[in-house]
């Protein structure tokens, strides 16, 4: 795991260069995301059984998102069917859908419980020590991160604008998966929205 | 029971305006939520740091992104419970990114969140995540002490 670390640590420092903003004054625990377009290092983390997945043995032919989810988070929680209806709507098309809790707080048996609970069938990663959070700058739940076949970083931010599917009017990630299955850029490629803090080691 | 006001983007866009005025004041955001676990347990200390900063000048606005059906019930009565003094404000929006990014475009949104401005409205401490109070404190005196 020393590697994404690196990497995103590197990230970090070039961004601070680049803009003269230090998120070190700030937060010094919270690494930033790595840019839109940077390659996303392979990874390897368990499921809520104990088994290690690889990154590169779950990804789609046409990519993957990843989005950190939580147990206890309500505006996560909220999306329970939005994921499991993306995930099931983009297996067909080459782009699988992971889950991964980096809550300290929220061990793996529960994390596998609220899953069985909310009939979510894709696979959830446990990201114990929050490596990948930190390796992607992730803060809070629910946060996606659309990855492309070789894993450049397409799309990072929220599922769409509104936790309350009345009020929903911009699906933002679908709108990236499509503009990438369809090969044509992607209109925005960073959307943001309110969600609960990662509860980190 | 704590009054609580739904404000839009523009709504708290007027609120943090800074620097017009002789009289502005430094000013304390916090971007808090009644179901954010974090957010319930650092506000007994943004409720001490209120009633030992504001009669020094310093201003304080707590700001919800609870739903607006809570703001009579869950949202007045969690600020009652802390006995809370502060402004009360909920952000009523069906797109929450251009309020995020006028707060702070570094800031992707997770709760709690807390900005500090000094009298001109420009950022002086920030904490994305829970607020280390020995800091906060350290950043206030500086400007209460200064009269900026």
């Amino acid at each position: 795991m020393k590697k994404p670390f690196a990497f995103a640590l590197s990230l970090a420092a070039l961004f601070v260069m680049a803009t003269g903003f230090s998120a070190h004054a700030v937060r010094p625990d919270l690494p930033m995301p790595p840019p839109i377009g940077a390659t996303v290092d392979e990874f390897t983390l368990p499921d809520t059984n104990g088994k290690d997945h690889a990154l590169a043995s779950l990804k789609g032919k046409n990519g993957t998102v990843l989005i950190f989810i939580a147990v206890q988070c309500p505006i996560s929680n909220a999306y329970n069917e939005r994921m499991e209806k993306l995930a099931q709507d983009y297996k067909a098309r080459g782009i699988s859908v992971v889950g991964i809790n980096s809550n300290v707080s929220e061990p793996a048996d529960s994390v596998k419980a609220h899953a069985s609970a909310h009939n979510l069938t894709f696979v959830i990663l446990k990201d114990n020590g929050n490596k990948i959070a930190d390796a992607l700058g992730a803060t809070h739940t629910p946060e996606a991160y659309f990855l492309d076949a070789s894993n450049k970083l397409l799309y990072h931010g929220r599922i769409d604008n509104n936790k309350d599917l009345t009020q929903v009017n911009t699906s933002d990630l679908r709108l990236a998966l499509d503009a990438a299955l369809a090969g044509k850029p992607i209109e925005k490629t960073t959307a943001m929205a309110f969600g609960c803090s990662i509860k980190r080691a | 029971m704590p009054v609580v006001v739904a404000v839009d983007a523009a709504g708290l866009q007027a609120l943090l305006k800074r620097g017009d005025a002789k009289s502005a004041k430094p000013l304390l955001a916090n971007y808090w939520a009644t179901w954010c676990e974090p957010c319930r347990d650092e506000f007994p200390d943004l409720v001490k740091v209120d009633a030992d900063y504001r009669p020094k000048g310093l201003d304080f606005i707590a700001v919800t992104l609870d739903d607006l059906a809570d703001i009579k019930t869950g949202v007045p009565k969690f600020l009652r419970k802390m006995h809370a003094q502060m402004p009360a404000y909920l952000l009523n929006l069906s797109d929450p990114e251009p309020a995020i990014k006028m707060v702070d475009s570094n800031w992707g949104g997770a709760l709690p969140a807390t900005f500090l401005y000094n009298a001109k409205g420009e950022v002086v401490y920030k904490s994305l995540g829970r607020i280390k109070v020995d800091e906060l404190r350290a950043a206030i005196e500086k400007l209460v002490g200064s009269k900026q």
